[in-house]
């Protein structure tokens, strides 16, 4: 008696240890960041056609926009390098507020960067979605040559997020620049209870599975 | 402890089939189409024989059943998007009553709930209930196919051979990969069969399986006829060993990467689980071997597409494992089902919640995912009846067929800018012939823009074109 009552205890702790267990483990996927949702927001298609001139510290490239989301990961743009002839200095994207506040900084070197083809900068910037922001193009330490952007007519594109583009200082109208948005959504409670439900489920089962093997051992041994 | 009745589990199974046929439904009243239910609409309004359907879709790659079943459909209700959509809402409904019979009679209620569970929320099966194809009938066929098969494997009646027999020849007659499905599933049966030298129902596996050659002799002529044309050219790329690692992240897709994971985590621990029953029942549980059956049926089938691949030109796509993926289902039913009342709770719970997250997401792809309705409510208020709507993206045109009627539409090679029309509606896609400015000079139309639109996955703007 006193020997089942022992088991039933040992079998109600592993079953407690898995719970919390399994409740770790929704914790865990609840809050870690790789494994939320992404979304990328951009523009229909790119075309040459439409650049602007070179990018340079004095002549940047900046497009106004209003983020859908909090989160923005990564802005991609679309440059031109001129035949591969740009080849000095580094692109420097400049995520910032409003008021001029600087958001996010991230630099590519100009010679790593693949003609024509979309080009990812890490922004990781926690913005406020619905509010106006900027990003600006210039390249820092370039040569004679350097790359320039890609916009597109605005009317031909449908992306939420730009509003006007600028290109040294003036205004470029119905322009958008050729980019991506991409953005880690929230949480949602549907995912959470999904998380939280399966992980109990995988622990309860290891931890019934245990039970039951130690219920063969128990029995085994007694014989 | 007190046991529930029959009753009860069959009530309860039904409100939950009941649930989710109702989501599916819900579903249905859209006018979201893509190019393959493109293809079952141009079939219907061109088509009007039952031997002018089988005659053009012997020019295509599947078997005719679906299209002969939609014809009788269409004929008592008319060709309405939402009908045709309903039409493949009713086989998961048949499924389900499926579920609640055979499944809950042989493997339990607890099976059964988590059969009804898993089939609607997996990730890939809400897409494939509401299309307009073949996929849904399909999955009642081999699932039918299947479970008569064990039956007539357990107790070897007549009826179980019969069923079996209709639910092969109508999986045949739907796709191929479902043909495959059937043939692996007959041969399973014969091996058991055999296996237990079991002469009579040996017999009625022969007279049956004769009887399904006999019942498939009518469609030889095209099926040979398709071989050989897909033989020749097929546009599917080429199966790679990232195609096939991809297949079962296929299964799981979904927008939230988490969930891909914890879903591949579920069916590997169901095939573990499986194994470890095997080991541990020594082969003496007859439900173990019936996992094992109903799971090995779709990799068979992955197996059979991708050897067929190698062996002829790629023919297989993952999808054409539809079919099958209801016994993926009902194989890791039967393994869980094994677990405690409380652990089977948990995981039905978290299969109710997976739903919820599919349909919100089947919703969007369905409801917002496209412009199509905005296009429609533009067209169908502004239009006149002396409108045209031209069109340059060629590729699309069977598609814009679907919404619009013939005479309404006028590719831009085709269109003469000097006939009399009020207004041209011109659907404008990026990088495609765009009409010469001196012809419409010369014949007195001004074009102004209407806005961004689009029809399917086709993004467009609308110009209208009045004469000055």
């Amino acid at each position: 008696m006193k020997k089942r009552q022992n088991r039933s205890r040992m079998e109600l702790y592993v079953m407690a240890a898995a719970g919390m267990i399994g409740v770790a483990l929704a914790l865990l996927l609840c809050f870690s960041p790789q494994f939320r949702r992404q979304e990328v927001h951009k523009c229909a298609t790119t075309n040459e056609n439409w650049q602007s001139g070179p990018l340079t510290e004095t002549q940047k490239a900046i497009q106004e926009f209003v983020p859908q989301e909090q989160e923005l990961l990564q802005i991609a743009v679309w440059i031109n390098r001129q035949d591969d002839t740009a080849r000095e200095g580094k692109l420097r994207l400049t995520v910032y507020d409003g008021e001029g506040v600087n958001q996010a900084v991230c630099e590519r070197a100009v010679e790593e960067l693949a003609t024509n083809s979309w080009e990812w900068f890490d922004v990781n910037a926690k913005l406020t979605a619905g509010e106006i922001y900027y990003f600006s193009l210039e390249t820092v330490g370039g040569g004679d040559i350097c790359p320039t952007a890609v916009y597109r007519p605005m009317h031909l594109d449908r992306i939420e997020e730009n509003v006007r583009y600028f290109y040294d200082g003036g205004l470029i109208g119905d322009a958008s620049a050729a980019c991506q948005y991409r953005y880690r959504l929230p949480l949602t409670i549907t995912e959470a209870s999904i998380y939280v439900m399966f992980c109990l489920f995988f622990a309860f089962a290891a931890g019934e599975l245990i039970c039951r093997a130690m219920r063969i051992t128990g029995k085994k041994a007694g014989k | 402890m007190q046991t529930v009745s029959e009753k009860k589990k069959i009530l309860f199974l039904s409100v939950i089939a009941l649930a989710i046929t109702g989501l599916y439904v819900s579903l249905c009243f859209n006018q979201n189409i893509w190019t393959d239910e493109a293809f079952t609409i141009d079939l219907l309004n061109r088509q009007h024989t039952f031997g002018e359907i089988a005659a053009y879709t012997a020019t295509d790659v599947h078997p005719p059943l679906y299209y002969f079943i939609l014809k009788c459909f269409v004929a008592i209700f008319g060709v309405h998007f939402w009908m045709v959509k309903l039409l493949s809402v009713v086989p998961m409904a048949l499924l389900f009553v499926l579920g609640i019979t055979y499944v809950r009679k042989r493997f339990g209620a607890r099976a059964a709930c988590l059969f009804l569970l898993m089939t609607a929320a997996i990730p890939c099966t809400m897409e494939y209930a509401v299309q307009m194809r073949m996929y849904a009938w399909c999955m009642l066929f081999v699932t039918g196919c299947a479970l008569a098969a064990w039956d007539a494997f357990e107790r070897e009646k007549t009826m179980s051979f019969i069923g079996m027999g209709v639910c092969g020849v109508c999986a045949a007659y739907s796709h191929y990969f479902a043909f495959v499905a059937v043939l692996w599933i007959y041969g399973f049966l014969f091996l058991a069969l055999a296996f237990r030298k079991r002469g009579k129902a040996l017999v009625k596996w022969l007279l049956m399986a004769a009887g399904s050659g006999i019942a498939y002799i009518p469609w030889m002529r095209y099926f040979l006829y398709q071989i050989r044309g897909v033989s020749n050219s097929y546009w599917i790329p080429e199966i790679t060993p990232a195609v096939i690692r991809d297949y079962f992240r296929w299964i799981f897709a979904s927008d939230y990467p988490a969930v891909v994971r914890l879903c591949q985590i579920l069916f590997v621990l169901g095939v573990a689980g499986l194994i470890g029953l095997l080991i541990a029942d020594r082969g003496k549980r007859r439900r173990n071997a019936a996992a094992l059956f109903a799971l090995l049926i779709p990799v068979l089938v992955v197996v059979t597409g991708v050897a067929l691949s190698k062996l002829i030109r790629p023919i297989f796509i993952i999808r054409y494992v539809m079919p099958a993926i209801p016994l993926l289902c009902l194989s890791a039913a039967i393994v869980f089902a094994r677990l405690s009342r409380e652990a089977c709770a948990l995981l039905a719970a978290a299969l109710l919640c997976l739903l919820v997250l599919d349909y919100q997401t089947t919703y969007t792809v369905e409801y917002r995912s496209t412009d199509t309705d905005a296009t429609l409510a533009l067209l169908h208020e502004n239009m006149g009846d002396n409108d045209v709507i031209l069109y340059n993206y060629k590729l699309y045109d069977f598609i814009y067929q679907c919404y619009f009627d013939d005479d309404q539409l006028v590719y831009m090679e085709d269109m003469d800018f000097a006939a009399d029309y009020d207004r041209i509606w011109f659907l404008c896609t990026v990088y495609n012939p765009m009409p010469n400015a001196q012809v419409l000079a010369d014949n007195g139309w001004s074009i102004s823009y209407v806005g961004d639109y689009g029809i399917e996955q086709n993004e467009f703007w609308i110009y209208v074109m009045n004469r000055e």
